[in-house]
């Protein structure tokens, strides 16, 4: 990985992690639903670029945690256990690189995540410390509507000017 | 030749090594110093979001309005208390301030801005930009306004401190009448931007529209700051105790920059 992309990818989960950790806490209705990170991890993972993947996730998590309202919700760890999950799919079975297999990505990145507050929120009530981090169910389908648009969104975005800008790789072998 | 790592082991490897590094807490000075980095961007963020002005619990016309003719027709009720109030009000100035009560009640304030709130379900919480290095502790009272009681400080950071709302689920917050102000019940968050009065002996006289105050039995909550109004008195005759439901003083949706109490003594410049 070259030093500038390292910068750069970081920087946007800085920046990505600020919006979801700090922005979206004061925005209502629809838009409170908009968590942009786990959309643009699967962006990353479906580029076949899985370290910036960790490393956008990884950066976005820890941001999250440290303007994190009450205990801390291992954002850092979810992503990361969400990009993993993405990953080993991505590469074992949704191998196609479709529209459908990205939506399909971000649903069980997103399921990833849930899980991951479900059990903390578990693991805290046994402590006897009462956390509400698992969303109701309507605000978990529409933060899954909004993953869903957006990796879409993304794609769509990506079949249009990534491959008119971005030589493939067999082209560059044969033409040197 | 390298041989190239199975990509399960990577993605295991990078997973296993975050639990470890929350587990021993080597995360906590990264977090730490994220904060101190990015907390002017974090408060450009809060006062964008904040100027957007969402309202978290819906906006129903048709409820607003019927709102709206509620308070006016209690407006009306009260206005021939708020003049006895405002001539109290004046008299109360005056005694302050020849007996300089603020510079001996031992309290001094520190203003802080939101900067991330979680006011959904059964939680109401803000994370505002103050913390231990400004003499901050666990327990203090946070009030906005003309002195409306919002919440208590209840997890802090260096920089940062959680305040948890009067609405939450794990609030208690313990609360007398203005007019007798002694103990005499506990306002209880419910979740949903809802609190209410319990624990009021059936003793005690309780009645629509009685402002309710903090008792001042908490160590670092003063006595006589505004809480509540009282909406609709519950409970049986033969109940032991009788509950309230409780109109809120301020949008607590809404906060953008509140008000810690802090006792003067553990002021940084006295220190």
């Amino acid at each position: 990985m070259q030093a500038s992309k390292i910068a750069l990818v970081a920087g946007s989960g800085i920046a990505f992690g600020l919006y979801e950790g700090v922005f979206n806490t004061f925005l209502g209705g629809w838009f409170s639903w908009f968590h942009p990170v786990l959309a643009l991890t699967v962006f990353f993972v479906a580029l076949e670029r899985r370290n910036y993947a960790l490393l956008f996730c990884g950066t976005a998590g820890l941001v999250m945690d440290a303007f994190a309202i009450n205990t801390p919700t291992l954002a850092v760890w979810r992503l990361l256990l969400a990009a993993a999950a993405m990953s080993v799919v991505s590469e074992k079975v949704l191998t196609n690189r479709s529209l459908y297999s990205a939506a399909a990505l971000v649903v069980l990145g997103r399921a990833v995540d849930f899980g991951g507050l479900f059990a903390e929120e578990k693991f805290l009530a046994l402590r006897g410390i009462r956390a509400d981090l698992v969303p109701a169910w309507s605000e978990a389908l529409g933060i899954v509507a909004w993953d869903v648009v957006l990796t879409v969104g993304l794609f769509v975005f990506g079949m249009f000017i990534l491959r008119r800008y971005l030589r493939p790789r067999r082209l560059l072998n044969r033409y040197g | 030749m390298t041989r190239r790592i199975p990509l399960i082991v990577t993605l295991i490897g990078a997973v296993l090594a975050v639990t470890l590094l929350y587990a021993v807490g080597a995360l906590r000075p990264i977090q730490d110093g994220l904060r101190y980095v990015l907390l002017p961007a974090a408060r450009l963020l809060s006062i964008v979001g904040s100027g957007l002005g969402f309202d978290v619990y819906g906006s129903d016309v048709g409820a607003l309005r019927s709102q709206v003719k509620d308070y006016e027709a209690r407006l009306a009720a009260i206005s021939v208390d708020y003049v006895k109030l405002r001539s109290l009000e004046e008299e109360n100035r005056l005694l302050r301030e020849t007996s300089k009560f603020l510079s001996t009640s031992g309290y001094d304030h520190v203003g802080a801005r939101v900067i991330a709130r979680n006011i959904q379900g059964k939680s109401a919480d803000i994370l505002i930009d103050r913390g231990t290095d400004d003499g901050l502790e666990k327990g203090m009272a946070v009030i906005v306004g003309d002195g409306i009681f919002v919440g208590k400080l209840t997890s802090l950071n260096r920089k940062v401190s959680t305040v948890t709302l009067i609405s939450d689920e794990q609030s208690r917050v313990a609360a007398s009448p203005l007019s007798s102000r002694h103990l005499f019940g506990l306002v209880q968050g419910m979740g949903n931007g809802v609190s209410k009065l319990t624990l009021v002996p059936q003793t005690e006289e309780l009645k629509h529209d009685d402002v309710l105050v903090t008792a001042g039995t908490e160590e670092k909550v003063p006595a006589n700051l505004a809480l509540a109004l009282v909406d609709e008195v519950e409970g049986k005759p033969t109940d032991p105790f009788k509950t309230a439901s409780l109109v809120p003083l301020a949008r607590i949706d809404q906060l953008s920059l509140v008000v810690v109490l802090r006792p003067a003594a553990l002021s940084p410049d006295k220190r």
